[in-house]
């Protein structure tokens, strides 16, 4: 847990705040009460914290001159300055905002029929439009100063790109056949597997699965022949070479094999405003309240279409906040007794600026609860993109691979797929160290 | 699903004209000959619509060459730029904005002044500019690579796919089908004469068949014994995050190989090559070319050191020894017209489907035409032009 980091301070828009040393800067900012992060590109709506593992691009804040560096997953230092991007005159207010209001104006593509026959009022609105949404910054030249890099080049038997459970088991096991290992992973080890409920087997007995995924964690950086990396794994190419970047560094690796451990993604769910601060998926709950440690919101209703919903109530409750409704979408329901059971959909998530409430349709009728949280626990997507990538890469064409995953065990040569990557419903930890074990075996037995 | 445009169902048993490849090139000449009346018209792609080149190309337009034979092409294509929207009914973004050549070397300024009073001659207006000019128009350029150059004022950027949706849409309302998903096997002919193609969707018989197929042309090509010094090539362009705007022309850089501009959404789109082709047709991107074309505009401009890559793409072309388009009948297979070998394609598409269908229904060549038949290539004649942004495997 980062949570037990010393007190520091740090410079937001000229405020000092509070914060623990290693803590988010999207939960620094949370707890002091700011919750519209940024505003988005077009119609200036507000955004903030939602997917909380810098997935979903809707909390870019300037820190220190360089723009767009994602709240959620960048940890507080200490002494550096934070500012938001998007806003006039701050983000909070946004004149711009009215631009929102002419959005049934400017439906999607409404440019390629805009003064179609007069080219010379199309070209002038262009230059319009590039003056009101062109709203990117440059970094300032010390910010770019500090993103200079140095290059080095690995030959690991194996890379693992992914350090959640299922990454550092495999990287465990491909260490213990003599392999040489490199293991990527940006932020903490253990990934999203630090923040779940829940249990898992390993060695023979059954385990709670965050405090697996630290031990798991713990040695991994203690194992000499494992090589652990804070970065993220940019691409697969076509020569086999995957750039890895972290800090001022690129490191070019090029593995004998790639175990893609990349864990799943939160799906949002399809509702008007759904892009509300306060509509946060349920990985960036969990985070939110069990690594980072900030209880930000007091409210919740939480939608699900499997068994998460219930996962997170009891997350939320054991964190103080009031489960007022868990809402089933699909027909699933759930047991958790406490908060309201409504197999219904969101109708909409309702506030002008953040989420204030939150209507459900039930059956013919539509119920609104007060709320500050809605938290979206739907089933969860593998991250696959990196395995489909080596797939698609190795063939060359775009159009002749059939992507997807069937959830068994991906174990190829050059590639292998492990955990919610590979579409595993459960954690299995020691399934994934065998894969780990098979593919270590086979790359030592290679290299040698 | 089915794009607006796209024809469904099974292509016919015979039309007049078979367009091969949905690209910039395909449907522009699809749409100039329903036009000229011609609208039994069948274009069948592999893939979808500006799938290829098309829709990975720098978007960059000019027509300020150093050849006559360029500049006259591209002249035509640039006048119809400016008429495309209106003319479609679909606004293609077409920013006239400038097209500047920057000059970086000492020697690059010296040449300046005898291409653009080779312009001039040919009817295209550009000015030649001093180093504190160019430095006024791009602030952002490092001063050290901007000596000088040649500005064209009219030429600029247009929207690559919106010009590919606006040619389909516009075929397909005068009565052209486009059929995506078809692979053709092979051109057939029946006394030296084309009578049409062999698909993986059956036969279509034809009296002409259009070669716009991009990087597969040549293969083609083959099916009929057209031998001509086709070679496959593949560019490859990186777009960053969006800035706020500043540089509000296209910009072609020969001293780094390299060409950009930026969109109205505040994305820097550039491409860089390096000396030779990698004759393959694999659209992946490459790690090494990434770094190039970092590593070159960032030293361009400064201003964009960690500023953070979006995206990437690699687009493939087919290139002949002059990297002049060839354009005309082919020889020897009467029925069989060419608009292949294009590397500067998206701008010169405009204009080279105009000539085309002109040709094809005339059966007369227009002059701005002629001199990028094939039978150049099989005399050795090649058409020297001197600021194109590309170096050959022999001068590297």
């Amino acid at each position: 847990m980062t949570s037990a980091g010393e007190k520091v301070t740090f410079t937001f828009e000229g405020r000092t705040l509070t914060a623990r040393r290693g803590q988010s800067v999207a939960s620094a900012l949370m707890q002091s009460g700011t919750t519209v992060l940024t505003r988005s590109f077009k119609y200036r709506r507000p955004r903030g914290y939602t997917c909380g593992y810098d997935v979903c691009g809707s909390c870019p804040v300037t820190v220190d001159g360089l723009p767009g560096v994602s709240a959620c997953s960048t940890p507080v230092q200490g002494g550096e300055s934070v500012d938001r991007e998007r806003g006039w005159p701050s983000a909070d207010r946004d004149v711009m905002r009215v631009s929102d209001l002419m959005a049934p104006l400017l439906p999607a593509g409404f440019q390629f029929r805009l003064f179609r026959s007069h080219p010379r009022l199309a070209h002038l609105a262009e230059k319009v439009m590039a003056r009101v949404a062109g709203a990117g910054r440059f970094p300032t030249a010390e910010a770019a100063a500090a993103t200079r890099t140095l290059t080095s080049t690995a030959r690991p038997d194996v890379l693992v790109v992914g350090g959640g459970l299922s990454g550092c088991a495999a990287a465990l096991g491909a260490a213990s056949t003599g392999a040489s290992v490199a293991l990527v992973h940006r932020g903490p080890l253990g990934g999203r597997a630090l923040a779940r409920s829940g249990s898992a087997a390993w060695e023979g007995t059954t385990t709670p699965v965050a405090a697996l995924a630290a031990r798991l964690a713990d040695e991994v950086r203690a194992h000499e022949a494992i090589d652990v990396l804070d970065g993220t794994a940019l691409s697969w190419f076509e020569t086999g070479v995957v750039p890895v970047v972290g800090g001022d560094r690129v490191v070019d690796m090029w593995p004998t094999q790639l175990v893609v451990a990349t864990g799943s993604y939160d799906v949002p769910g399809l509702f008007p405003g759904n892009d509300k601060p306060g509509v946060v998926l349920a990985d960036g709950v969990s985070k939110m309240l069990r690594v980072d440690g900030v209880v930000p919101w007091r409210r919740a209703v939480v939608l699900t279409d499997c068994e998460r919903g219930d996962v997170l109530a009891a997350q939320l409750r054991e964190a103080g906040v009031e489960v007022v409704a868990v809402v089933h979408q699909d027909g699933a329901d759930g047991t958790l007794p406490g908060p309201r059971h409504l197999t219904g959909r969101i109708e909409a998530a309702r506030g002008l600026k953040t989420l204030r409430a939150v209507d459900v349709r039930v059956g013919g009728r539509v119920e609104t609860f007060d709320t500050d949280l809605l938290c979206v626990a739907l089933r969860e997507r593998p991250a696959d993109d990196l395995a489909l990538q080596w797939r698609y890469v190795s063939a060359g064409s775009p159009t002749s691979v059939a992507g997807g995953w069937s959830g068994a065990p991906v174990d190829e040569d050059g590639l292998a797929v492990v955990g919610s990557a590979a579409g595993w419903l459960e954690d299995d930890p020691e399934q994934a160290r065998a894969v780990g074990e098979a593919v270590g075996a086979r790359a030592a037995g290679v290299a040698r | 699903m089915t794009l607006p445009g796209v024809t469904a169902g099974p292509p016919a048993s015979s039309y007049d004209v078979v367009i091969v490849g949905a690209g910039v090139q395909g449907l522009a000449t699809a749409y100039e000959l329903a036009r000229r009346g011609v609208t039994n018209v069948a274009v069948v792609d592999r893939s979808w619509p500006g799938g290829g080149a098309s829709g990975r190309n720098g978007e960059m337009i000019r027509s300020a060459f150093s050849s006559r034979e360029w500049t006259q092409l591209f002249e035509l294509s640039l006048k119809r730029f400016a008429e495309l929207s209106a003319e479609l009914d679909f606004n293609i973004l077409f920013s006239p904005s400038g097209y500047l050549v920057l000059a970086s070397t000492e020697e690059e300024v010296a040449g300046q002044d005898a291409i653009a009073a080779a312009q001039a001659a040919y009817g295209v207006e550009t000015e030649v500019l001093g180093a504190a000019q160019v430095r006024k128009l791009v602030p952002h350029l490092n001063p050290d690579l901007a000596l000088g150059g040649i500005l064209q004022r009219k030429g600029g950027f247009a929207h690559h796919d919106a010009v590919v949706w606006g040619y389909l849409r516009a075929a397909a309302r005068a009565g052209v089908s486009v059929f995506s998903g078809i692979d053709v096997l092979g051109v057939t002919t029946a006394g030296g004469r084309v009578t049409g193609v062999r698909t993986s969707a059956g036969d279509i018989a034809a009296d002409v068949v259009v070669n716009a197929a991009g990087t597969t042309s040549d293969d083609l090509n083959q099916t009929v014994g057209v031998e001509l010094p086709l070679i496959k090539a593949r560019l490859e362009m990186i777009v960053t995050e969006p800035v706020k705007p500043f540089l509000s022309c296209a910009l072609a850089s020969p001293h780094m190989l390299g060409y950009c501009h930026q969109t109205a959404r505040g994305e820097f789109v550039g491409g860089t090559e390096r000396p030779g082709a990698d004759e393959t047709d694999s659209l992946n991107t490459t790690y090494h070319m990434l770094r190039d074309t970092a590593t070159k505009w960032v030293k361009l401009f400064p201003s964009l050191a960690g500023v953070r890559i979006l995206r990437s793409w690699a687009g493939t072309v087919s290139q002949t020894p002059d990297f002049a388009p060839v354009l005309g009948e082919a020889p020897g297979v009467p029925g069989y017209w060419l608009s292949v070998g294009w590397i500067y394609g998206f701008m010169g598409a405009p204009g080279a489907a105009q000539l085309l269908a002109e040709a094809i229904t005339t059966g007369r060549v227009p002059d701005t035409m002629a001199p990028f038949g094939a039978q150049r290539l099989l005399d050795g004649r090649l058409i020297e032009e001197n600021t194109l942004v590309v170096i050959s495997e022999e001068a590297s």
